[in-house]
């Protein structure tokens, strides 16, 4: 639980490393950074190790972010993030393009699995003893340090546009890892009532952001 | 059940269901035109609230790089098959015919309601199953669960599927070991679903003689440390 203090949100000199590579990129072929990460799927589903190496440095901040704050846990979750690295792998020759984004595709993949993770441990703790879930009530909010990232910015305005039972169940649902029971629960509202405002909410949040970074 | 099923493809898209729900609607939406691209969208957005970009440490990059190279992909999409010609071609070989056929029943009946499914495994599973080399074979063991292994040499890839299995400790893991003359070679790791279901797929490291399932450690182990749990009968 401790964890989230000792990780380190993405570094300048990661920054530094990764506006460089795109500028090589850019100079070798006319694609933006989303372009990019294009190609290195197509190539990594092709069986091309570097590009998985390359898409790897570009999404596996985001893998991780995703995967640590389900799972808490830093050891527990670099088991997690490596998981979703592979399957990504294997996966990858499946991976359509019609069918959303790779960011998205590997955002929901990771998302996935870290869930599926918290879940099968408390169901194995639960079991032997029928301990309340002590993960926090309410989800963090998106850490501050990165508050000059327009896109988070963007983010937590289109969160904050919603209502507030909207968007605790969003939050809930998707920082927190609650399956929409849990959620129920934890706001004391009925289940119909949740899946409404996290259906709700979902649709003004997509309305909000319109397309993708 | 229907109408309802229509209003989940949000929930879904944030992993908010559990897995009956989960399973109900992977068996829905990919042939419901609205659902489909409701979850296609909110996946979109969902991703989009994943804000908190975060560095893994750096050893973590050579030790996934060092997997993906001992990890075989999987092929690209294959066409949809049908569930009847598989369970033809599921031949089962003489004297366990009935625990064969009681096995091949157990992995299409966890399967055959996610046919279609767009959960990239269960879509791999239906592909290996249709394989026409494909063995299905039931591991013996003590208690109540019923553990299948499903491999296809052509395919090279190897299924596990169970039910009524128990749930492990957060540290712990089910290992898939494959026996040949030169012993035991790691295979699959997996963790059973809320219900004791497993439906899991991995690389067939080489000619199986035999399987055994133990428990270890997450992460595995490079050769079993624990009881072996589930076996090829003798
Ligand atoms: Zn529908």
């Amino acid at each position: 639980m401790s964890g989230v203090s000792s990780v380190r949100p993405i570094s300048a000199s990661r920054r530094r490393r990764r506006e460089q590579r795109d500028r090589v990129a850019d100079a070798a072929a006319p694609l933006g950074p989303t372009a990019e990460v294009d190609t290195l799927m197509l190539a990594a589903g092709r069986g091309d190790e570097a590009a998985f190496a390359g898409l790897y440095d570009q999404l596996a901040p985001l893998v991780h972010g995703i995967v640590l704050r389900a799972v808490r846990d830093p050891a527990r979750s670099e088991e997690v993030t490596q998981e979703v690295f592979v399957e990504v792998w294997r996966l990858a020759p499946r991976y359509e393009a019609g069918r959303g984004s790779v960011r998205s595709w590997v955002a929901t993949i990771a998302h996935r699995r870290a869930v599926d993770r918290v879940r099968s441990e408390q169901s194995a703790r639960d079991r032997d003893q029928r301990e309340t879930d002590r993960r926090d009530l309410t989800a963090p909010p998106p850490d501050e340090a990165v508050e000059n990232d327009l896109d988070r910015q963007r983010v937590r305005r289109a969160l904050g546009s919603l209502t507030e039972l909207q968007r605790q169940a969003v939050e809930l649902a998707y920082y927190g890892g609650h399956a929409y029971r849990e959620v129920a629960v934890l706001l004391d509202v009925a289940e119909g009532t949740v899946k409404t405002r996290i259906r709700d909410g979902l649709i003004r949040l997509r309305d909000e952001l319109g397309e993708g970074p | 059940m229907t109408v309802d099923l229509h209003h989940l493809a949000a929930a879904y898209a944030l992993d908010a269901l559990d897995a009956d729900e989960r399973a109900d609607f992977e068996a829905h939406f990919p042939d419901c035109e609205i659902c489909g691209t409701e979850v296609i969208e909110y996946r979109e957005t969902a991703a989009r609230l994943a804000v908190d970009p975060v560095e893994p440490p750096g050893h973590l990059r050579g030790r996934v790089l060092t997997e993906i190279a001992r990890t075989r992909q999987l092929s690209p999409r294959a066409p949809v098959v049908d569930i009847e010609p598989r369970r033809r071609r599921v031949a089962p070989t003489g004297f366990l015919y009935g625990a064969v056929a009681a096995a091949t029943l157990l992995i299409v009946g966890l399967i055959g309601f996610q046919l279609g499914s767009a959960s990239p495994s269960d879509d791999q599973l239906v592909d290996l199953l249709a394989t026409s080399d494909i063995v299905v074979e039931p591991l013996a063991g003590d208690g109540e669960a019923a553990v299948s292994v499903a491999w296809s040499a052509g395919s090279g890839e190897v299924a596990v599927v169970a039910s009524g299995l128990d749930q492990l400790a957060g540290d712990r893991v089910y290992a898939l070991w494959m026996l040949d003359a030169g012993g035991a070679t790691r295979s699959v790791l997996f963790r059973p679903d809320d219900d004791g279901t497993v439906r899991e797929l991995g690389e067939l490291p080489g000619r199986p003689t035999g399987w055994g399932i133990t428990v270890e450690p997450a992460g595995g182990s490079p050769q079993p440390t624990g009881e072996i749990l589930f076996a090829t009968a003798a």
